[in-house]
Parts: structure tokens; C-alpha cells; sequence
């Protein structure tokens, strides 16, 4: 995607309707006219460079984003990777599970179905919940004193200490088996399920399950490929000095 | 027998020129690529390169073996042999082939010997089959929470045979999880749903 912060708004939206979902993180809302990305970013009060690197990102999974490997963009960062945690939390989530919540089967054999698919998805829901808490009250923080210390701190030796207690390398790992629980679910709905009777909903529970992997692979792809070695190589600077 | 493209990213000549050693012994093997270093940016896996097998050591994963992670996900993890100095669990864990550095002579033809016979007769993968009767029982021990540790001394076998059994189980079903594993033996009648708890 040519992306210039000249363009109209509404034009990145034809050429890729999924952005929608990252509009909506920024508290874009639709309906912006005319006005162009440096505009609508303006009125939002955004960092359009920020903004278009993460379109970026999210467009291009082999782009290397040389900007959000700096120093300077990671509150950015962080605040966004915030932001995608409550959008899978308190509305991709929910949502999915409303839609399963529809399912209906007719006959007595597959009346336990619903019940069955709702315990996993629960399951689901809260290993994602656990995982997005952990970032945000230990990971996350982390990562701030780090990029605070090294940005000014210095003579902080109370934040020194408290850096040194944790290393950004202790995180990460779980990512593999989030990714396992939506894989299983596709795949159980895909070959296992018997099908409802409103046959629809499960093209949408899918359409949805696709999706939401997809913007949490992206998610962890900035986390891990980002926030990690940049922070880790802040920590190594730390304990050097 | 069709060509075997591979590309050899590693470091250290010796070991370099002695996997070439190695498949001398085989018809057919190209070496593409091979790699030596890894600049601050380039990505073997992103690189647009065609290959059948990817031989990579792990100390080019150095500290971010996540990175390198998410970039393989998405290819398929038997196109990949790492080599390593040392074992560490994330071996075991990731990457289906792993050969490490004082690996026996017969223990590295066989794991050659198995990959190249999956790529020549393209079975590389079991699809669809059905469970044994064996793997109906494993299924259900874990569908019931039961440890691997468990399950091997419930129905009187090693530990490492429940998890060889665990693995076909996963390959057979696409499902990984032990929540995903219960729905689908409950779905099956292989338990019922109030055993499951
Ligand atoms: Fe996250
Ligand atoms: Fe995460």
C-alpha cells in the first residue's frame, strides 16, 4: 500500500476494509469526509507516523518497520498494544462468543454441543485475558521504567534496581499456545462440529476466528520482533553502566 | 527422485563442510544457499527463496528465538533441521527435526534418511486418519485431565510413548490442546460430557 500522509482517509479504507478494526483501536470513528490521514490523525490527536507504520505493519507481514525499532516509539508502542488487548477483550471476544451463543441444533443427539463449545471458547477467552492482564500489570510496566531510565534516569538508582529484577526474556513463549487454542477451534469446527441449523452463523464464527488470528498474529508479531529485542537491548545498555 | 533444494544456514565452516560431506552420500541434494551470517535485518525465512529444507543452527536465533518463530509458523516446521551446540528444551518443543552436535553417525542418516523419504513420497503428513485403537484410549485419559505421567502408568507404558502417541494424535486430528482434544472426544462419545470436568 502507497501510503502517504496526503492521502484521503477514506481512500486506505477501500483499498483494505480490514483497517477498519484499526481505525477503530485509535477511536477513529467513520464518516471522515474528505480529510486526509494527516488530518484525521491530527483531529484524533495521533502521531501519523505512528499511525502509518502500523497500517503498515498490519498490511505487510514481512515489512521490518525501521521506525518502531527506535527508541522513541515505544510508549507509542505500548499504548497500542494496549489498545488491541481491550479490542479482543471487551469486543472481538464477546462478540464471538454471542455468535456461538446462536448456535442451535434440532435433535437430541447434538443438544450438548453448544455447551461443549461454549466451556472451550470460555477457556479461551480467559487464557486470553490472563495472558493480555500479565502484560499489561508486568511486561508493559517493565518496558516503560526501561525506556524511562534510559531516556533520563541515570542517577535513578531506586528504578535501576527495579529494572534489574526482570528481564523483558522471561516474557514471551505463551504466544505459541494462544495461537494453539484458535487453531484447535477452527479445526474443531471446521471437520468435528455437526453442523446447526442456521448454518450461517458458523460461516461467521469462522470469518471471525480467522480474523481475530490474524490481528493477534500480527500483535505478537510486534511484540516479539519490537518491543523485545529493542528493550532488551536498552536493559543490556542499563547493566552495562 | 526429485531434486532437494536446501539452504544451510550456519555459521562455522566445519560444520558447514561436513554436512556437505554428508550429502554427498545423497543423489540429488543441492545446496541453493548457503548462509553465514545474519545481518541485523535479514530474515532467511522472509526472503523470497525456494527450498525444500531449511538447516539452520540455533545460534542464529541467538536471544530471539520468538522472532525466528514467528516467521517459520507459517512454513512448514518439517522443512526445517536445526542444529545445535547443546540441547534446550525449546528443541524439543519447536522444531519437529534437530540434530545436535555430537549426534551419532547412524542417528544422522536416520533423521536425513526419514525427511527426504517423506519429501520423495510426499507423505509428509497423515491426513484424516483414523485413530487406533491405542490412540482412542490415550485420547481419553487425556480428555479425563490426566497427566502424560499419569496416562503412562494407568494403561502400564512409558512416559515417552504417551507423548509419541500424543504427537500422531495431534497430526491425525489437527487439534493440540487438551481442552481442544476433550471437545472433540466428547463430540466422538469417546467421553461423555460429565466425565469431562
Ligand atoms: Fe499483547
Ligand atoms: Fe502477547
Amino acid at each position: 500500500m502507497d501510503l502517504l500522509k496526503t492521502r484521503k482517509f477514506s481512500s486506505i479504507i477501500h483499498e483494505n476494509y480490514l483497517l477498519t478494526s484499526i481505525i477503530y483501536r485509535f477511536g477513529i470513528k467513520l464518516g471522515f469526509g474528505d480529510k486526509t490521514i494527516e488530518q484525521v490523525c491530527a483531529e484524533y490527536k495521533i502521531d501519523s507516523d505512528f499511525f502509518l507504520e502500523i497500517i503498515k505493519v498490519f498490511t505487510d507481514k514481512n515489512y521490518i518497520s525501521e521506525s518502531l525499532l527506535m527508541n522513541k516509539n515505544i510508549p507509542f508502542t505500548i499504548d497500542y498494544l494496549s489498545k488491541s488487548h481491550s479490542y479482543y477483550n471487551k469486543v472481538k471476544i464477546p462478540f464471538i462468543e454471542s455468535l456461538i451463543n446462536e448456535m442451535t441444533w434440532k435433535d437430541e443427539g447434538n443438544k450438548n454441543n453448544k455447551e461443549i463449545l461454549k466451556k472451550f471458547f470460555n477457556n479461551y477467552r480467559k487464557e486470553v485475558g490472563e495472558h493480555t492482564k500479565n502484560e499489561e500489570l508486568v511486561v508493559y510496566p517493565h518496558c516503560l521504567d526501561v525506556y524511562k531510565y534510559h531516556l533520563k534516569g541515570k542517577n535513578d538508582l531506586q528504578l535501576k534496581e527495579k529494572i534489574k529484577k526482570y528481564s523483558i526474556k522471561n516474557y514471551a513463549e505463551k504466544h505459541e499456545e494462544l495461537n494453539a487454542s484458535l487453531l484447535d477451534l477452527k479445526n474443531i469446527i471446521i471437520k468435528y462440529l455437526p453442523p446447526p441449523e442456521n448454518n450461517l452463523i458458523t460461516e461467521q464464527i469462522l470469518y471471525e476466528i480467522f480474523r481475530l488470528e490474524k490481528d493477534m498474529e500480527d500483535h505478537t508479531r510486534i511484540e516479539d520482533t519490537i518491543l523485545v529485542p529493542v528493550i532488551s537491548k536498552m536493559e543490556q545498555e542499563i547493566l552495562k553502566n | 527422485m526429485e531434486e532437494i533444494k536446501i539452504i544451510l544456514a550456519e555459521k562455522s565452516y566445519i560444520i558447514r563442510e561436513g554436512l556437505k560431506k554428508i550429502f554427498s552420500g545423497y543423489h540429488s541434494i543441492i545446496i541453493e544457499k548457503e548462509i553465514t551470517e545474519l545481518s541485523k535485518n535479514t530474515n532467511v525465512l522472509s526472503e523470497k527463496l525456494k527450498y525444500d529444507l531449511l538447516i539452520i543452527n540455533s545460534d542464529f536465533f541467538e536471544n530471539s528465538l520468538n522472532v525466528f518463530k514467528t516467521q517459520f509458523k507459517k512454513n512448514d516446521s518439517s522443512k526445517i533441521v536445526v542444529i545445535s551446540y547443546k540441547y534446550f528444551d525449546d528443541l524439543e518443543r519447536f522444531f519437529e527435526n534437530y540434530i545436535l552436535i555430537n549426534e551419532t553417525k547412524q542417528n544422522i542418516e536416520k533423521i536425513f534418511q526419514e525427511i527426504f523419504n517423506k519429501k520423495s513420497t510426499g507423505k509428509s503428513e497423515i491426513h484424516d486418519e483414523e485413530l487406533s485403537t491405542r490412540e482412542k484410549e490415550i485420547l481419553k485419559e487425556i480428555a479425563l485431565g490426566n497427566t502424560n505421567k499419569e496416562i503412562a502408568e494407568n494403561l502400564f507404558i512409558s512416559s515417552h510413548t504417551v507423548i509419541t502417541h500424543r504427537k500422531n494424535i495431534t497430526k491425525k486430528l489437527g487439534i493440540k490442546t487438551v481442552s481442544g482434544l476433550t471437545v472433540y472426544a466428547i463430540l466422538n462419545n469417546i467421553i461423555s460430557i460429565e466425565e469431562a470436568k
